[in-house]
């Protein structure tokens, strides 16, 4: 799997998000595997690179609107959502964002037909603006 | 899964799927499907260290549904699996030699044993044996708890699940049921390697109307001690003669690396028109790494 695009906001809170899960539900072009259900959507910003470490900012409770969308030809396989969390709370800017989407998702029938679990991610950058908050 | 000769990504953090494309091993020269799977007879994720040996982190038993599907135009020409369900730490139902009691106003309120991991894991149920006398009704809750030492329990709850008292199966004098009641937790729990403890917990009931958890008083020989909670002061003590029978199930998960790769062993068998038939075995490998994460963090050592 590619490493996911990256997604580029003003800033965190109040901003839409979508990830496209089609590359990953699908095999030569068609669809595999669909989304059955989001359980859980969170929001990690990495605190160091070598390793790499990771905090979680934001919970499941401070997002909205977290949906599955149908992206074209491809059924339940666009992941959106809505940070609803107080704008107060906005980090700073930076590239080292990531948002989780945990799902069930279920195979077609030629590729086993098993629900099983999968983490939809996608990198997130806010780059510095007069609009976001101060680097801490 | 556009791409199956790129890496498998794991998060580590639900039971994912995982594919290996065996196509370009399984073709004639011409091009033609020679071969196709017959079985997969091992399946193992493994890691390479500094000094470029691989060693098995989960084998076959850690993946579950595991099976066979076609590639394409391919038939049985790919391996597909999730990382699934194991038994994390276990003293058998069969050690029980008999049982201790739970109930509203017992002076224990919470009876369990302590138990160790030694990998990273996401906990989805703890079982115990449990049975009833009487007709207690209300629900048993197990609970996991750290335990910093092995010695004691310590902290707050870090995940529980419930059973109807009233579900559980009768006792029949004062033997042990010998079966386990496996009871989910409300949502997976991650915890690192080290020492932990499952307990059950009944706040209902009465002296005729309780519910009892197996244990082993002849001759324990689990690696950790029984533990019980006081139900006048909530301290809690061990019992080094005594240990309660359980089962601890969930996901190992393997700690974050780019150096991972899958390896499945497999028997194949030539299709019609191609050599003089019969099987074989086939080795397949795919390139996997786990990512970094706040709930799958790193490990110190491991790259």
């Amino acid at each position: 799997m590619a490493s996911p695009a990256v997604h580029t906001a003003t800033k965190l809170v109040d901003e839409t998000w979508f990830i496209e899960g089609r590359y990953i539900l699908s095999r030569d072009g068609v669809q595999v595997a669909t989304v059955d259900e989001i359980e859980e959507t969170w929001l990690e910003r990495r605190t160091a690179t070598d390793p790499e470490t990771w905090e979680e900012v934001f919970g499941d409770s401070d997002f909205s609107s977290v949906q599955k969308i149908t992206d074209g030809a491809y059924t339940d396989s666009m992941l959106g959502g809505i940070l609803a969390a107080d704008p107060d709370d906005d980090p700073p800017p930076g590239s080292g964002y990531m948002i989780f989407v945990k799902c069930r998702i279920t195979f077609t029938a030629p590729y086993g037909g098993h629900t099983c679990g999968k983490v939809f991610r996608r990198r997130w950058k806010i780059p510095a603006s007069a609009l976001t908050a101060p680097a801490s | 899964m556009a791409t199956r000769s790129a890496s498998q990504v794991f998060t580590g953090l639900t039971d994912e799927p995982f594919f290996i494309s065996c196509r370009k091993k399984l073709k004639a020269r011409s091009g033609a499907q020679a071969q196709k799977i017959v079985s997969v007879d091992e399946l193992r994720l493994e890691r390479e260290d500094d000094a470029g040996l691989w060693t098995t982190v989960l084998d076959t038993e850690d993946f579950g549904v595991l099976g066979i599907v076609d590639d394409g135009s391919f038939e049985d020409g790919m391996i597909r699996g999730v990382l699934g369900d194991v038994t994390l730490a276990e003293y058998a139902a069969s050690n029980a030699n008999g049982t201790q009691s739970l109930y509203s106003d017992h002076t224990q309120k919470r009876r369990g044993q302590l138990f160790e991991l030694t990998s990273r894991a996401s906990i989805s149920a703890i079982a115990f044996d449990l049975q009833k006398t009487g007709s207690p009704t209300g629900p048993v809750t197990a609970e996991l708890f750290a335990s910093a030492d092995g010695s004691l329990p310590s902290g707050a709850v870090l995940g529980s699940g419930t059973v109807e008292a009233s579900a559980l199966s009768t006792a029949v004098g004062v033997a042990p049921a010998l079966a386990f009641t496996e009871v989910a937790l409300s949502s997976p729990v991650i915890v690192a390697a080290g020492w932990y403890a499952a307990t059950a917990r009944f706040g209902g009931g009465d002296i005729n109307n309780r519910i009892a958890i197996g244990i082993d008083s002849s001759a324990p020989t689990h690696g950790g001690h029984g533990v019980q909670q006081a139900l006048a002061d909530d301290a809690w003590t061990t019992s080094t003669t005594l240990d309660r029978t359980f089962r601890i199930t969930g996901r190992r998960i393997p700690p974050p690396s780019d150096r991972y790769r899958l390896v499945a062993e497999c028997t194949l068998e030539y299709l019609p028109g191609f050599g003089a038939g019969g099987q074989t075995e086939g080795v397949f490998r795919r390139p996997a790494r786990v990512i970094a994460s706040a709930r799958n963090p790193v490990v110190a050592g491991i790259s």
